[in-house]
């Protein structure tokens, strides 16, 4: 996809394919770019949260969103425990 | 061998008699390889089990799609191998749209809005939710799982990927998602029941998986993996391919046969396509395996563009934003890119290096 003009955009590392491109999903869902791993900042690993600088479609900055992904964190483990208690709570007896 | 040859022989005569019905023989258990584009999911069905692995990609509806096609009503088991986006994108509205009475999940906590979006679904679904781990084993209607995968729950997103080797009679079918080299050789290392006649290849064919002493031990006679046609990570990768080739086993991919069908009596199996389409083995399907000498327009690196001639850093961008609207046809398709006008794409064409996979 393309986004025209400067802006920034929040995306989240969903995953670096081969070590060579970072698939980021964009904040609000509509969409995917995928981005030469060259252009994300270095260390950067599957899910971390940035803020991209867009230029005509283009990934001409990124920096690290630390409390955006601290923040996305913290909830996906209170969720994932809410699953954790139903698990708890008893399997089917598949065995 | 003759046996193998003659299985794979048997589909064009019995695809007409299969393709057209989706109602199962008693006894029978198919698996549905479905295309999905560069992304995964798949769906077994049989007696008493339906199962569904994956749920294709963020961004499309195909998966629902199949689903409906094929009369799913209610899923008994819905396992989501790693939370990926190609893996888990459409499983809210798997989730939403039919009776899953039970969901599997590596533990992983993958802080994405879709990851989130899916742990959402799956709270306000009826489903059970369990996340297994190596060496347990559980039986739906006729069909014995065994998880051989994670060792370890949660730890690490790509260790922790969910692998099951399915066994209906006598045919085992093993599904690794997109473990890698290293999940391979763990398991390998434990010394788990890992050889399958039918194993879906793990990460689209990608070098990272399918070692050779992974595909040794898994001894194969059928490879499947699912991969988008020119996709941009060029998929599945020649490595695997060759290896495959070496050792002899047919190997057929989504993005040459559109939905893959494999069909089981428990005591031998058939291998079709969903369309009726004739069942192309990959190396004949493809063009041409990528050619390590030369540049692939809708693959290559950004790194790998620049060695064309008249391609910097900021062309090469160009090309990168460019094929992630649409895949590049040919070389000419270079015209869209900034300052590369008929003159240089011939200059481009003399030296030889780029290319399209497909378009020669």
């Amino acid at each position: 996809m393309r986004i025209s003009d400067k802006q920034w955009v929040s995306a989240v590392i969903d995953r670096i394919v081969d070590g060579m491109t970072a698939v980021l999903l964009l904040e609000d869902q509509e969409g995917e770019l995928l981005v030469p791993l060259e252009d994300v900042p270095p260390g950067s690993v599957d899910g971390q949260w940035l803020l991209l600088e867009m230029e005509d479609g283009l990934v001409v900055g990124a920096t690290f969103d630390e409390q955006k992904t601290q923040e996305v964190k913290e909830r996906v483990g209170k969720k994932r425990a809410l699953l954790l208690e139903r698990m708890a709570r008893g399997r089917r007896d598949r065995s | 061998m003759g046996r193998k040859w003659l299985r794979h022989g048997l589909v064009v005569l019995l695809l007409f008699m299969l393709a057209t019905g989706i109602t199962l023989a008693s006894g029978e258990m198919r698996v549905y390889y479905f295309d999905v584009g560069q992304a995964e999911s798949t769906l077994l069905l049989g007696p008493g089990f339906t199962i569904l692995i994956d749920a294709g990609n963020l961004g499309e509806n195909d998966v629902v799609g199949y689903l409906q096609k094929l009369q799913v009503s209610a899923i008994d088991l819905f396992i989501l191998t790693h939370p990926h986006a190609d893996h888990i994108g459409q499983a809210v509205a798997v989730l939403d749209s039919f009776a899953v009475d039970e969901v599997w999940m590596s533990g992983y906590e993958h802080p994405t809005a879709l990851f989130e979006d899916v742990l959402d679904a799956i709270l306000r679904s009826d489903a059970y939710y369990y996340e297994p781990q190596t060496g347990e084993k559980f039986t739906f209607g006729e069909l014995d799982l065994y998880v051989l995968n994670p060792a370890e729950i949660g730890s690490n997103l790509h260790a922790s990927n969910i692998v099951v080797r399915a066994v209906y009679g006598d045919i085992a079918f093993l599904f690794t998602g997109d473990a890698e080299r290293r999940s391979e050789r763990d398991m390998i290392q434990q010394e788990l029941p890992l050889t399958a006649d039918v194993l879906q290849l793990g990460h689209h064919g990608s070098r990272t998986s399918s070692s050779l002493e992974f595909l040794l031990a898994v001894r194969p006679e059928t490879a499947i993996y699912s991969a988008g046609v020119n996709n941009s990570f060029g998929h599945p990768h020649s490595e695997v391919l060759n290896r495959l080739k070496i050792l002899d086993v047919p190997t057929y991919g989504t993005d040459c046969n559109g939905t893959i069908i494999v069909q089981t009596d428990g005591q031998d199996y058939i291998v079709y396509t969903e369309t009726g389409m004739p069942l192309w083995e990959v190396g004949e399907c493809l063009a041409g395996l990528p050619d390590p000498n030369r540049v692939e327009l809708n693959t290559a690196s950004f790194t790998e563009l620049q060695r064309i001639m008249h391609i910097g850093p900021e062309r090469a961008r160009e090309i990168i934003a460019l094929r992630q609207v649409h895949a590049l046809r040919s070389v000419d398709d270079l015209k869209w890119v900034s300052g590369l006008g008929v003159q240089r794409i011939e200059e481009i064409k003399e030296q030889g290096l780029a290319y399209v996979k497909g378009s020669e």
